[in-house]
């Protein structure tokens, strides 16, 4: 049952941040290409501007990794 | 590294002032900026030592409108002439030495009228072969319907192409076009191929211009013929052109021989003449931004300091000393406008244009490139860290470097590309890994730890990483501020870097790996640092700090790509065993393994980018410089990124 439940928990916070990054992202990849549309100089700062929500997804990575082999 | 550059001042007598910038122009060496307010205020005054803007004379304005037409015109001739296949000319075949003089625009416009000839000829006969090529199919559908409809002078045919999946248009364009000629029209149609549907309308010749005009504006597709088939009924013109499909090609190339007959003969003369033309525009461009008194000139601007001297000697040999260059000392207040060229050893120049799609580093700080030239690879291979894959990536780079695909840039590419995949194969014999677990009967084991199974180990490893790289950031920004002179600023880092040697000797010491009597110690440092932390830069301190921490973690993700990779692999190799059918099985491993070579080359890419553009260089990084651009005979700016 416990196993059952860690295994939960490690999915939930992996899907959980999985959704939000790629909420985030949405929102910052439909901006970034029209901003590039207007100012094509502006790719390296959108694709910068697109990374850094990842940190959330790789962050709950991390937790459910935890959580599966770290014995918590 | 930044090249050091000279503010420097060009001397010298009034007189010599075109020369002394032909001079410059030769050289290619110095960035002429505009003559700033200080001087000129420090002259001051409406005397004869006043500084002004040289202001050009009218022979000169007016050669300026010539260049610019010349320019204008060879350019346009250069752009309609094919590069020759080989040269039949002179060097310049009699052309006027002087670009600016009415002469040269006269014998030009003989050889532009010929090659304008030439070059509408062979536009409209190509225009008139794809038109054959595109309605030959539109032909073949209506020429069956020729029969059934009425002929004579009275009426004419409009042809038009539909949409297949408009078709219901027909309908309403009947009943349209059928109110506007009181029933007097006839509307045939036949499937063209399987998109369009070709149809002939023939309407009272009174009636066709308010058809058309219908026509347009419903954006429908009317049939339109060249000039040539005026007069002619839609079904002759296409018969015609159908015919004349035949005999295009040959008057094609005949207009081309033309073109590359004149272009043998006058290429290389245009191109030169160009070239002067661009030159003189330059210069007297390049007047705009000198300065003059009654008796003298002088021309500010930027030259690396190392070219200083050869600059000193050029103009000493073309003047014997009456053109002098006078070196001003660089301020910090100056940084903003001293233009940057940046001198890395081959392998690290090919890591520019990754720190220039951010941005190109300020004159004075620090240029991230040898840094960027070192941890790329690193996080890639971290990421990839496969045999397998990275021989792969090796082979295909090679090929590219072989084949010289995208020239300059290419090669740029594919140095960055041959030292990513080679850390991925190194990393692939320190993780034991070809495409996976598949070098384990071939006797490749895991040196460093298996990716599979030891995930903390991993992370740990991951984080370590991430520790080096932000110090290493935050080192260089402690450097930056003590060469600056900006003494709090440099204590607030290094109080920073404590912070984090402190934090992890507690660590260390928590999981044992140091003696557990340093970790109380240790930890009343951390509290101690962060408190003189948040003294020393405020409360943005305290957000930085926490920003710091989040930094470090992000470097997890070179475990998490990683981990996804090898997962990925080793669901491939079990495809063999899953299915029952070993070739179904060995086809579904490759295209698994294929997708993930794929993933692996482009996901690691930009995550070792981002961990550089957001976890480095914000902490020392300062963007906004500018490229140098020299007053040079070419317009490419050296130092500049590709």
């Amino acid at each position: 049952m416990e196993r059952a439940l860690t295994a939960i928990a490690a999915a939930l916070a992996i899907g959980l941040s999985a959704l939000a990054t790629a909420w985030v992202q949405s929102r910052i990849g439909s901006a970034g290409t029209g901003a590039i549309a207007e100012k094509p100089e502006l790719r390296g700062i959108v694709i910068l501007m697109l990374a850094i929500p990842e940190t959330i997804v790789i962050l709950g990575f991390v937790v459910a990794m935890l959580l599966l082999f770290g014995g918590w | 590294m930044i090249v050091s550059m000279s503010k420097v001042q060009v001397l010298g007598p009034r007189r010599l002032l075109p020369r002394a910038l032909q001079v410059l122009h030769g050289e290619g060496v110095l960035q002429i900026r505009s003559l700033p307010d200080g001087p000129r205020a420090a002259l001051g005054g409406d005397g004869r030592r006043a500084l002004r803007v040289v202001p050009l004379v009218d022979a000169e304005r007016a050669a300026e409108r010539a260049l610019a037409d010349i320019a204008g015109r060879l350019q346009e001739l250069l752009v309609l002439l094919p590069a020759p296949d080989r040269i039949t000319g002179g060097a310049d075949e009699g052309l006027p030495d002087d670009v600016a003089a009415p002469e040269f625009g006269a014998r030009l416009a003989p050889i532009e009228a010929e090659v304008r000839a030439f070059s509408a000829r062979r536009d409209a006969l190509q225009a008139e072969r794809d038109l054959a090529a595109r309605y030959a199919r539109l032909l073949t559908a209506l020429a069956p319907l020729r029969r059934a409809l009425p002929a004579g002078e009275q009426v004419t045919t409009l042809g038009i192409l539909l949409r297949r999946d408009r078709a219901e248009i027909l309908h309403v364009l009947e009943r349209e076009v059928r109110r506007m000629t009181s029933g007097a029209c006839v509307l045939l149609s036949g499937n063209v191929d399987r998109e369009q549907i070709g149809v002939l309308l023939t309407v009272p010749r009174e009636a066709a211009p308010a058809v058309s005009r219908f026509l347009f504006e419903r954006g429908i597709a009317e049939i339109r013929l060249p000039e040539r088939y005026t007069g002619q009924s839609l079904l002759d013109a296409l018969l015609l052109l159908t015919r004349r499909s035949q005999e295009l090609p040959a008057e094609i190339r005949e207009a081309e021989a033309g073109l590359m007959a004149i272009s043998r003969r006058w290429h290389r003369p245009f191109t030169a003449a160009l070239q002067a033309a661009r030159s003189r525009r330059a210069r007297l461009a390049a007047m705009a931004s000198c300065g003059e008194t009654d008796h003298a000139f002088v021309i500010y601007g930027w030259v690396p300091a190392e070219q200083r001297v050869r600059l000193t000697a050029a103009l000493d040999a073309a003047f014997e000393g009456r053109v002098m260059v006078v070196d001003h000392p660089v301020s910090a207040t100056d940084y903003d406008d001293v233009p940057v060229v940046l001198r890395n050893p081959p392998y690290v120049r090919a890591f520019e244009p990754l720190v220039g799609f951010v941005a190109w580093p300020r004159y004075g700080s620090i240029d991230p490139t040898p840094f960027v030239a070192g941890f790329f690879p690193l996080f890639f291979g971290v990421m990839l860290g496969d045999v397998g894959f990275g021989g792969l990536a090796l082979a295909l780079t090679l090929l590219a470097r072989l084949k010289g695909w995208g020239g300059e840039i290419g090669r740029q590419l594919t140095t960055i590309a041959l030292a990513s995949s080679m850390s991925a194969i190194a990393f692939g014999v320190l993780f034991g890994e070809l495409f996976g677990a598949l070098g384990e009967p071939l006797g490749l084991h895991p040196i460093l730890f298996d990716r599979r199974t030891a995930a903390l180990s991993f992370l740990a490893m991951a984080l370590l990483l991430g520790v080096c790289h932000v110090v290493l950031g935050i080192s260089l920004s402690l450097w930056s501020a003590l060469r600056h002179h900006h003494e709090r600023e440099a204590l607030a880092r290094a109080v920073v870097l404590a912070l984090i040697a402190a934090a992890i000797l507690a660590g260390l010491a928590h999981v044992g790996y140091v003696p557990s009597t340093v970790e109380r110690p240790a930890l009343v440092a951390l509290a101690l640092l962060a408190v003189a932390t948040v003294f020393l830069g405020g409360a943005i301190a305290a957000i930085e700090l926490v920003s710091t921490l989040g930094n470090i973690l992000s470097y997890a993700r070179l475990m998490a790509l990683g981990t996804a990779s090898v997962m990925l692999a080793e669901v491939a190799n079990r495809m063999v065993e899953i299915f029952s059918s070993p070739v179904v099985g060995v086809t579904a491993a490759v295209t698994l393994h294929a997708v993930n070579f794929a993933m692996g080359l482009f996901s690691p890419t930009i995550q070792a980018l981002r961990l550089h553009y957001v976890e480095f260089f914000d902490k020392f990084f300062e963007g906004g410089g500018k490229p140098y651009e020299p007053f040079a005979l070419t317009n490419q700016p050296r130092g500049a990124p590709a």
